[in-house]
Parts: structure tokens; sequence; C-alpha cells
């Protein structure tokens, strides 16, 4: 393969611009010039948002790392932004215009409705992964923006191979997958193998508890970096009651986290190899 | 005894963390493990020594 050279590095002003323009889907590809598929990514991440917002709805709050709680005193920059879904309900605000809208039409300060968040719903874990994917489907959206404006930067055309954003969506969802899919079948396999036993041992140890976004929404955001081990949780664990003391749940909740955090390095080195092949071979074809 | 259980479960986790992180600069699988038993075991060392280190600050301090 043609070794790369980027032709036309980013500076860092351009670069600030690419990652908070990543911050609305589909604007990057817009501004690309590629219209349809900037509309595609706006409306898929919205759909997928308020499929699982109509589920959580207000719920939303308590998942937060900053709560909007306001005791019934006066509102705070800081309880004002967090009422908008801001500064963290990670990782939905990468998906921020779906998760700013759904935050100010549901947000109610009375203590009634900051009530209402601490009550579990129906369905909660699995809208609540809904609403979360969106926000990693937002964050993807942004990698192949990203992909697309590097080519379009050095002058190339896509290549063969896989796109670098769908790669690091496949290992989120199953890590080893894409390193599979690149060639890499064996280090792929031995990926999958590593990350599935630390899930697995967390999850045996905690009796299945450990990954419980209303019961433990801050350990959640670390451990849905795995979204294949979220998704499970979300439809077979989570609904679980807990009726007895659980001696293994804190390691549980330790090893799910390290395991998403793993599947984090995972996703950007799945992205990395997809990229340097696919661009080894735009160089190729256009030279 | 609850100690050396401890650090028979921390063993194999570690080294399966470290084969994760260590598969990035490799392409095989044989190549990622071979790559991961020297961190592995500087890591380990450097925990084992870490946890040996506060054992003796509580006995001086604390107990």
């Amino acid at each position: 393969m043609a070794d790369f050279r980027d032709a036309a590095p980013l500076s860092t002003k351009d670069a600030w611009g690419l990652f908070l323009t990543g911050f609305v889907p589909g604007l990057l590809q817009i501004r690309l010039g590629e219209k349809k598929l900037g509309a595609s990514a706006l409306l898929s991440c919205l759909c997928l948002f308020f499929a699982g917002f109509w589920l959580v709805q207000d719920r939303i709050f308590y998942y937060a790392l900053v709560s909007p709680e306001r005791n019934g005193e006066e509102a705070t920059w800081l309880t004002t932004l967090a009422s908008l879904g801001l500064p963290i309900t990670f990782p939905e605000f990468l998906n921020l215009p779906a998760t700013v809208l759904g935050s100010w039409w549901t947000f109610d300060s009375s203590f009634e409705g900051e009530r209402l968040w601490r009550l579990p719903r129906d369905l909660e874990h699995l809208g609540s992964f809904l609403t979360a994917a969106s926000g990693m489907l937002a964050a993807f959206w942004s990698a192949d923006a990203f992909w697309r404006h590097k080519l379009r930067r050095n002058r190339l055309a896509p290549g063969k191979g896989l796109n670098p954003a769908v790669a690091a969506g496949m290992s989120w969802l199953l890590p080893g997958l894409a390193h599979a899919k690149l060639g890499q079948k064996g280090k792929g396999i031995l990926i999958t193998l590593c990350m599935l036993l630390v899930f697995a041992l967390g999850m045996i140890v905690s009796e299945g508890y450990a990954i419980d976004r209303g019961q433990a929404p801050i350990w959640w955001m670390g451990q849905q970096l795995f979204g294949g081990g979220a998704l499970l949780s979300a439809l077979v664990f989570a609904p679980l009651q807990t009726d007895h003391y659980l001696p293994g749940l804190e390691l549980g909740l330790d090893l799910t986290t390290v395991a998403g955090f793993l599947n984090l390095v995972i996703m950007v080195d799945a992205y990395t190899i997809a990229e340097r092949q696919g661009l080894a071979s735009a160089s190729e074809a256009a030279s | 005894m609850s100690f050396v259980l401890h650090y028979l479960l921390y063993a194999p986790i570690l080294f399966l963390c470290v084969v994760v992180v260590t598969s990035q600069w490799h392409e095989t699988a044989a190549a990622s493990l071979r790559a991961s038993v020297r961190p592995f075991l500087k890591w380990f060392g450097y925990t084992l020594l870490l946890v040996v280190v506060m054992q003796v600050l509580q006995f001086l301090f604390i107990d």
C-alpha cells in the first residue's frame, strides 16, 4: 500500500471548529455539500433520541452528572444549563439539538416536578439506552464527517474499505468485530475474548446488577461505552429487582466500567486502522 | 487470605486489560500476547509495591 502524508494538516482553529460542529449531527456533512447525508444524520439522531425519550421523559434529569435541582431557590447559571440537558447528561449531550429540545420541553422546576425525576418509569432501561445510543450515533456521524473532511482536504476520493466511523460503531456494539472485518481476524478474536471476559466477570460477581442506569447513573456513563453490553443489560438484567445484599456489586461496577473504557481504546484503534487503510487505498487510486 | 484472593483475581484482569491496550501497536494476536507479558509484569509489580507501601503506612499510622 502507498504511504500517505497529510497534505494539509489542520490548524488548531480549524480543529476546534470541526470539534464544535460535531455536536450538531449532520452539520459538517451539510457544510461539505452532502446535504442528503447531513439530513439523514440529523433525522436518525433525532428519531433515536425521541424514541427513547418517549419512555424516559424528564427522568433523564436524574441520570445527569450535574442535577438541575433548585430546592426552591433561584436558578444559578449551572442549574439553568442543567435544565437544558447540560453540562453533562453523557452521552446524550453529544446529540445536542435533541437533548436541548427534549430537556427544554419537559423541564419542571417545581417541587412536584423534581420529585417525579426520582420515580422509575416502565421500560426506562430500554428508553435510556436509546437516548444514550442517539448520543453515540451522533459521535459516529461526527467521526464520519471528520473522515470526509480529511479526504476533501487532501483532494482524495473515498477508496475501497470500511468507513472509519462505521468501524468505530461496530466496535461499540461488539469489540473486535471491526478489527476482524479490517483483516486483523486473530487480533479481533483476542480483543473480543478479553473484553467479554472482563465484562462477564463483572456481571457474574454482581449477580447481574452491575449495569443499571437508574441505580448507578454515573458508573453507567463509562459502562455504556461498551454498547452491546449496555444493550444486553437494558433488555435482560437491568429490570431485576434488588431484594438482597450484593457483596460483589462494587467489584462488578468496577469491572464493567473498566470494560467500557477499554472499549473506548478499541473503538479509537478500529477507527485508526480503517483510516490508515482507507487513506492508503485512496492515495493509490489517485496516483 | 482475602488479600491473596483479591490479588489472584486482579492478576488475570490486569493481563486482559494490558492485552487490549498493547494490541493497538500490533496486528496479530500472537504479537499482541507476546508484547503484553513485559508491561503486565511491570504494572503488576508497581501495584504490588503500592499495596505493600499502603499496608506499611496503615501498620505505622492506623493500626
